[in-house]
C-alpha cells in the first residue's frame, strides 16, 4: 500500500516542476443494489468498481484519462503532455495558491456492517405494510448504497484518503383502480456511514398510502393563479432547481446574460431569504470532507438576506472568475471528471414566523408530494402529487395533484413567508452533464408564495 | 469449470474519447472494463458484475447476492454475419485527427453564419465485447463510432438563442451537408410572436421528439410493459407511422451483430399498419412472457442490470418536406428543443414537457420565436392523431432516428 502511494507521489513530483497541474483520483467501492417491483424482490446486486482518473491541466486546456492499472500512470501523463505541448503561457503553478493537504477521513459505517439480508428484511417489512393496507397499491423500491474509499493525489504533494458510505432509497407507490391511477414517491437516504433512518419510514409510508386511497375521484383545481404553501420537500426541490443550479459558476461563466443578471450582491428575493450550501453537516447524502479536487468543504451562503452572496465553483473557475469559489467539485464516480455540484442545499428556517402555516391565507393551495419537475434556468415546472385547498386560514379538504410553473426570478420575489420549521429531503439524485444520480440533500421549512400559476 | 452446470459470462471494454473545441480545447478519455456473470443453480438464477477488477468468472460468481426463481435458456450456436463498422479505420484515429475534423466543421459553420458562436464535441467510442456460455457459445466483436455534437448560440440585445444538435456514425462525415442540417433552425425569423393556449397543430423535430418518443418507448419494452399493450384499445395508432428496432443497419449508433446475451441481431417492426405489433425483450423477459427473444438484451457501461434496451429505434420516413408542411398550416407551432426529456405518467399515458426552442406558424409561414410554454397530452391520443411524417431521418439521441412528426390537435399548449 505504502509502496503504491510513494510510487504515485514520485511520478507526480517528476512533473510538478514543469508547470503542469496534475491530479489523480483513485476509488475502490462496492455498490449494493436492492430492487423490488410489483411488491416482490427482484434483485440484490453487488457491483465492485475500481480505477484511476488522471487530469492534466495546462493553459486552460485539460486532458483527463481514466485507466485501470497504476503501471500506466507515467505513460498516460506523458501522452497527455505530448498532446498539450510544453509551450506554457498560463502555468498553473503560478496562480494555484493551494497548499498540500494530507488527511485521512474514516467513519464507523453502519451501512457496511448491516449486510444485505438485514436490508432486504426491513424493506420486506415495508412491502408487507403496503400489501396489508390495500390490495390496489403496488410498491416498487430502488435501494442503493455505496461503501469503500477514494484517494486523491496532486502535484502540490496532497494526499487525501476518504471513506465513502451512503445510501439512497426510492419508494414508488402506485394506486390502480378500474378508471383511476395515481402515484406517490417517497425518498430517503443518509451519508457518512449513518443508517438510523432506514428502519424508521413506516409512518411516512402510511401517510402516503392514505392520500393515495382518498385521491380517487378528487376534484381538479381550476387553472389560475393561487397563493401557495409549499411543503418542505417541494420548497427544497424548488430552491435546489432554481437558486442552486442558477448559481453554479460553470453556467454563469459561460453565459454573458447570466453574468450580468446574477452579479454578487444582486437582490433576488425578500430580506428574510437565506439559502445555504453546506457539505459539512454530518450524516446527509450530500456531505463530504474534501471535494474531488482535494479542497476542504465549507458552509457557504448562496443567498444572504435576499442578496446573492456567492457561487458554487471549482478551482479552475475560481481562477477564471477571480473569485474564491472552490470546494464544490464533485464527480459521480471514477469514470467522470469532477464538475460543479451542490451538496446539502437548504433554505434557512425563519424562527420569527412560527409554525402556523395557514394563518392569514384566505384562498390558497397547500402542495405536497413531489412527483417530478424541471427547469431551464429561466422557467420551472413541478408536478405535485398532493394538493389541499386552504380557506380562511384552514385546510379545506384534498384536491387532485397539480402542476406549478413560472419564471424563476419572478417566483423568488413572490416568497412572502418562510416559516419556523425545517425538514431535510434526502435520497434523491441530482443530474447534470450525464452524471446522474449524484447523492445530494435538500432542506427547507414550509414557505408561502403569492400568486403562482397552477394547473390541475 | 467447476462452478455450475449453466452460466454465461460477458466482458466488455469501452474506450471513449471526447475532444471539445470552444475557445480552448479539452480532451477526456475513458477506459472501462466491465464483467458480468449469470449462473443457474437449483432452478434459480443469480448475477454479479464488476468494473475494472478483472475478477474472472469464478471469483465474480461469489458476488451473487440474490437467487431468483427463474430459469433462462442460454443460446447455443448461432449463425452471425458480422457487421463492418469501419472499425479498422476509426480505432486508430488520433486526437489531432479528431481536432482537425472539428476545425474543418467549425470553418463550415462559421462560413454559413458567423453571427453564431459554436462549441463542438468530437466523440470517438470503441467497444470490444466477448460472450461465452456453458452451451459452448463463444462470440466477440468490436466496433468504433465517431460523433459530433454542436452547440450554437447567438446573442444580441433581445435575443438569446441556443441550439444543440448531434450526429453520430461509423462512416465518414460529409462536412457541408452535416453543417447545413445542424443549423437550419438559425434561419427562422427570431422576433417573438404571441401564441394563444389551446389545441394546435404541433410539429416536433430533432430533440423535441424525445418528449413523445421516450415515453412511447416505455410501452414498447417488456421490462415495463406486458403483451397486453398489443391487444388493448391503446394499440391502435395512426397508419402513417412505422417504427422499427433495427440493430442491423450499417453505420447507425447502436448496431451490433449479436446482443449481450449471444442472440443474433434482427430487425423488427414495433409499430406498423396502424397498430403496435411487437415489444422488445431480453432472455429474462422472453422466458417470463413465453415468447421468442428479440435480441435486445443490452448491458450498459453503467452498473445497471441487464434489461431489454432498444438498439436503433427508427421512425420510418414519410413523404413531405418541412417547407411543404408549414405551407399548409394556418395556426400551429414547430418545436425543436424541449427541456430535459419530458415527464410522463406511465399509468395513464399522459406526458408533459416545456418548450425551450420553438416557433409560431401562422398562415403557412414561420412568424418568429415563441415564449417558453408547456405542452401536455396523452401519448396514445397523440399517436392516433399524426397527420404527417417528414421525408428525412435525423439522428436525435442514443440510437433514436426520426424525421419530424406533425400532430393534429391532440396536444394542448399552456402559456
Amino acid at each position: 500500500m505504502h509502496h503504491r502511494q510513494s510510487y504515485i507521489k514520485n511520478i507526480l513530483k517528476k512533473y510538478s516542476c514543469k508547470g503542469y497541474f496534475i491530479d489523480l483520483r483513485y476509488s475502490d467501492v462496492r455498490y449494493n443494489k436492492i430492487a423490488f417491483t410489483g411488491n416482490s424482490l427482484r434483485d440484490v446486486g453487488i457491483v465492485d468498481e475500481s480505477g484511476y482518473l488522471l487530469r492534466v491541466i495546462h493553459d486552460r486546456y485539460y486532458i483527463s484519462i481514466k485507466f485501470e492499472d497504476i503501471a500506466q500512470l507515467d505513460d498516460c501523463i506523458q501522452n497527455s503532455i505530448d498532446i498539450l505541448g510544453d509551450n506554457l503561457t498560463y502555468p498553473w503553478a503560478e496562480f494555484y495558491s493551494g497548499n498540500p493537504v494530507t488527511n485521512e477521513i474514516k467513519y464507523n459505517s453502519s451501512i457496511f456492517e448491516a449486510g444485505n439480508e438485514y436490508k432486504v428484511n426491513i424493506l420486506n417489512g415495508y412491502i408487507n405494510l403496503v400489501k396489508n393496507f390495500s390490495s390496489k397499491v403496488k410498491c416498487a423500491v430502488q435501494y442503493n448504497d455505496c461503501t469503500g474509499s477514494k484517494e486523491y493525489f496532486n502535484t502540490l504533494g496532497s494526499y487525501i484518503f476518504q471513506e465513502l458510505s451512503f445510501y439512497t432509497c426510492v419508494f414508488t407507490l402506485t394506486y390502480n383502480d378500474k378508471n383511476f391511477r395515481n402515484q406517490s414517491i417517497l425518498l430517503f437516504g443518509e451519508g457518512n456511514g449513518n443508517f438510523h433512518k432506514f428502519s424508521l419510514q413506516e409512518n411516512i409510508i402510511i401517510e402516503k398510502l392514505k392520500y393515495l386511497i382518498v385521491s380517487n375521484g378528487l376534484r381538479k383545481v381550476d387553472e389560475g393563479n393561487y397563493d401557495i404553501i409549499m411543503s418542505p420537500e417541494i420548497a427544497a426541490l424548488f430552491i435546489h432547481e432554481t437558486i442552486g443550479h442558477m448559481l453554479e459558476a460553470d453556467n454563469i461563466c459561460k453565459d454573458e446574460s447570466l453574468r450580468n443578471s446574477l452579479k454578487i450582491g444582486t437582490c433576488v428575493g425578500p430580506e428574510f431569504l437565506n439559502v445555504i450550501d453546506d457539505p459539512t453537516i454530518p450524516g446527509l447524502n450530500g456531505s463530504f470532507d474534501y471535494d474531488d479536487e482535494g479542497v476542504k468543504s465549507k458552509k457557504k451562503y448562496l443567498i444572504k438576506n435576499g442578496l446573492i452572496d456567492s457561487y458554487l465553483g471549482n478551482i479552475m473557475l475560481s481562477n477564471e472568475m477571480k473569485l474564491k469559489i472552490e470546494g464544490n467539485a464533485r464527480a459521480i464516480n471514477i469514470n467522470h471528471s469532477p464538475i460543479v455540484r451542490m451538496s446539502n442545499t437548504y433554505i434557512e428556517s425563519n424562527s420569527s414566523e412560527g409554525k402556523d402555516f395557514f394563518k392569514d391565507v384566505k384562498n390558497g393551495l397547500y402542495v405536497k408530494g413531489l412527483l417530478g419537475g424541471n427547469t431551464n434556468r429561466k422557467t420551472f415546472y413541478f408536478n405535485c402529487g398532493e394538493c389541499y385547498l386552504v380557506k380562511d386560514g384552514k385546510t379545506a379538504g384534498p384536491l387532485s395533484g397539480v402542476t406549478i410553473s413560472g419564471d424563476i426570478l419572478e417566483a423568488l420575489k413572490k416568497i412572502k413567508r418562510i416559516y419556523g420549521d425545517f425538514e431535510w429531503t434526502s435520497g434523491g439524485g441530482c443530474g447534470k452533464l450525464n452524471q446522474n444520480p449524484l447523492p445530494v440533500s435538500m432542506g427547507s421549512p414550509h414557505i408561502l408564495l403569492e400568486n403562482i400559476h397552477v394547473r390541475g | 469449470m467447476s462452478i455450475d452446470n449453466e452460466y454465461d459470462y460477458f466482458k466488455a471494454y469501452y474506450n471513449n474519447a471526447v475532444v471539445n473545441i470552444q475557445n480552448e480545447i479539452s480532451v477526456s478519455e475513458k477506459n472501462i472494463t466491465k464483467e458480468e456473470v449469470r449462473v443457474i443453480r437449483e432452478g434459480k438464477i443469480g448475477s454479479a458484475c464488476a468494473f475494472g477488477k478483472n475478477m474472472g468468472m469464478e471469483k465474480l460468481s461469489k458476488n451473487i447476492g440474490h437467487w431468483e426463481k427463474n430459469i433462462i435458456d442460454f443460446p447455443g450456436n448461432i449463425n452471425i454475419s458480422c457487421l463492418n463498422n469501419r472499425d479498422d479505420y476509426l480505432k486508430n484515429i488520433s486526437y489531432s485527427e479528431m481536432y482537425d475534423i472539428g476545425l474543418q466543421l467549425m470553418e463550415k459553420l462559421k462560413h454559413l453564419d458567423n453571427r453564431f458562436s459554436y462549441e463542438l464535441d468530437i466523440i470517438k467510442t470503441r467497444i470490444i465485447k466477448e460472450y461465452v456460455n456453458s452451451k459452448g457459445l463463444s462470440l466477440g466483436y468490436s466496433k468504433s463510432l465517431l460523433g459530433v455534437e454542436i452547440r450554437s448560440s447567438r446573442r444580441s440585445s433581445n435575443l438569446n438563442l441556443k441550439i444543440s444538435n448531434k450526429y453520430i456514425s461509423s462512416t465518414s462525415f460529409n462536412y457541408t451537408s452535416l453543417a447545413n442540417s445542424l443549423i437550419e433552425v438559425q434561419y427562422y425569423p427570431q422576433g417573438i410572436v404571441e401564441v394563444f393556449p389551446g389545441e394546435k397543430v404541433v410539429i416536433l423535430t430533432n430533440q423535441a421528439l424525445l418528449g413523445i418518443l421516450i415515453p412511447l418507448r416505455k410501452y414498447l419494452n417488456s421490462n415495463n410493459s406486458s403483451a397486453e399493450i398489443l391487444n388493448n384499445e391503446n394499440s391502435a395508432v395512426s397508419k402513417k407511422i412505422t417504427i422499427i428496432d433495427d440493430p442491423t443497419v450499417e453505420g447507425y449508433e447502436n448496431s451490433y451483430p449479436f446482443d449481450d446475451e449471444g442472440i443474433a441481431s434482427m430487425s423488427k417492426a414495433l409499430i406498423s399498419d396502424g397498430r403496435i405489433v411487437s415489444i422488445i425483450n431480453d432472455l429474462y423477459n422472453s422466458s417470463r412472457l413465453k415468447v421468442l427473444p428479440t435480441g435486445n438484451g443490452i448491458r450498459t457501461i453503467n452498473n445497471e442490470r441487464i434489461i431489454p434496451r432498444f438498439s436503433n429505434f427508427i421512425v420510418e420516413k414519410g413523404e413531405k418536406s418541412l417547407e411543404q408542411v408549414i405551407k399548409d398550416i394556418d395556426d400551429g407551432i414547430i418545436v425543436n428543443e424541449i427541456i430535459g426529456n419530458g415527464i410522463s405518467n406511465f399509468s395513464d399515458g399522459s406526458f408533459v414537457f416545456s418548450v425551450n426552442n420553438g416557433y409560431g406558424i401562422v398562415n403557412g409561414k414561420i412568424r418568429g420565436r415563441i415564449r417558453p410554454l408547456i405542452i401536455k397530452g396523452n401519448i396514445f391520443q397523440a399517436l392516433k392523431n399524426i397527420s404527417v411524417i417528414g421525408d428525412k431521418i435525423n439522428y436525435i439521441h442514443n440510437g433514436i432516428y426520426s424525421p419530424f412528426i406533425v400532430f393534429e390537435k391532440s396536444i394542448r399548449l399552456y402559456v
